[in-house]
C-alpha cells in the first residue's frame, strides 16, 4: 500500500472501547487483527510484547498520552497502523526510560516495513502526538470508520510551509 | 562546511530513530547546518562509534558507555515537550564543533 495513500488506515484494524487492562492486552488485540488481515505473520504479537518490555513506546502528550508499540520487520508482510482505544487508560512505560509510567488512552500500534519509505507517516505521527484536539476526536469517536477518516485526512494533508 | 554527523539511537534502530533523525534534520537545516544521520539500536552504538566519527549521539533508548561525544536524551524533543530546551542544548553542542 502506498504510504501517502488516503486510505492507509484500515478501519478493520481499529478497536474502540477495547477491553484492555494492560499494555500487553492492547498489543495482543491489535496484533490479532494484523495477523487476521494478513499484515504480519504469526508470532508478531509476542515479538512486540517482548520488545515493549525492553524498549517501551509510551509517549507523553500535552493532555493525552499515546503509545506506539512496534517491532522490526522480520514478520511483516505489509505496513499498517492500528488503533486501540482502551475503555480506561492503560499504563505504558515512557520511551527512553525504565520507570516513568504514562496512562495512555490512544494506542497506535505501528507495523513498519521500511522506515525509510514510511518516514512521512512517521513524521505525521510525531505531529499527531502534539495535536490534542485530534487525539480527543479520535478518543471520542464512535465508529472505527470515523477514526480511520480522521487519521487518513490527517495523514494525507500536505506539509505546510517549511516546517 | 561539512555536515554534522549524528548517531540516532532507538530500541529497534528503525522507527523512533528515523522519526528523530527527520526532526533533527528539520531543526538543524533551519539553523543553516547540513546533517548526516545514521540510525542504530543501543546494541549497535559501540560498533558505529568505532567505525565512524560522529559528532553527537541522540537517543530515545538509553545509551551506555562513554564515547567522548555529547549524548543527548531526545525523547521529549521527539514528542514536542520542552523542545526549546533541547534545541538550545543541541545548537550549543553543534556550535562548538569544527565544521
Amino acid at each position: 500500500m502506498e504510504e501517502n495513500s488516503t486510505n492507509f488506515v484500515n478501519p478493520n484494524l481499529i478497536v474502540l472501547n477495547a477491553e484492555a487492562a494492560t499494555a500487553e492486552d492492547c498489543i495482543r488485540i491489535s496484533s490479532k487483527l494484523f495477523i487476521e488481515n494478513g499484515y504480519v505473520k504469526k508470532g508478531y504479537d509476542q515479538m512486540v510484547i517482548d520488545r515493549e518490555k525492553e524498549f517501551p513506546t509510551g509517549l507523553p502528550g500535552k493532555e493525552i498520552n499515546i503509545a506506539i508499540p512496534h517491532t522490526n520487520n522480520t514478520l511483516v508482510n505489509n505496513p499498517a497502523i492500528g488503533v486501540v482505544i482502551p475503555k480506561e487508560p492503560v499504563v505504558f512505560t515512557m520511551m527512553g526510560s525504565n520507570d516513568t509510567l504514562l496512562e495512555c488512552s490512544v494506542i497506535l500500534p505501528l507495523v513498519i516495513k521500511d522506515p525509510g519509505t514510511q518516514i512521512s507517516i512517521l513524521k505525521k505521527i510525531i505531529k499527531l502526538i502534539q495535536d490534542t484536539k485530534l487525539l480527543k476526536s479520535i478518543k471520542e469517536s464512535e465508529s472505527a470508520e470515523g477514526v480511520a477518516d480522521l487519521l487518513n485526512n490527517f495523514f494525507s494533508q500536505e506539509e505546510k510551509g517549511g516546517s | 562546511m561539512r555536515p554534522v554527523k549524528v548517531l540516532s539511537v532507538c530500541g529497534s534502530g528503525t522507527v523512533s530513530s528515523a522519526m528523530l533523525s527527520s526532526k533533527l534534520r528539520d531543526v538543524l537545516e533551519e539553523h543553516g547546518y547540513d546533517i548526516e544521520c545514521v540510525e542504530v539500536s543501543p546494541g549497535g552504538v559501540a560498533n558505529a562509534m568505532s567505525t565512524s566519527n560522529y559528532d553527537l549521539i541522540a537517543y530515545t533508548s538509553p545509551v551506555d558507555g562513554n564515547y567522548n561525544v555529547p549524548i543527548l536524551n531526545a525523547t521529549s524533543f521527539l514528542v514536542g515537550i520542552n523542545e526549546d530546551e533541547f534545541i538550545e542544548n543541541l545548537l550549543e553542542v553543534v556550535g562548538r564543533l569544527k565544521l
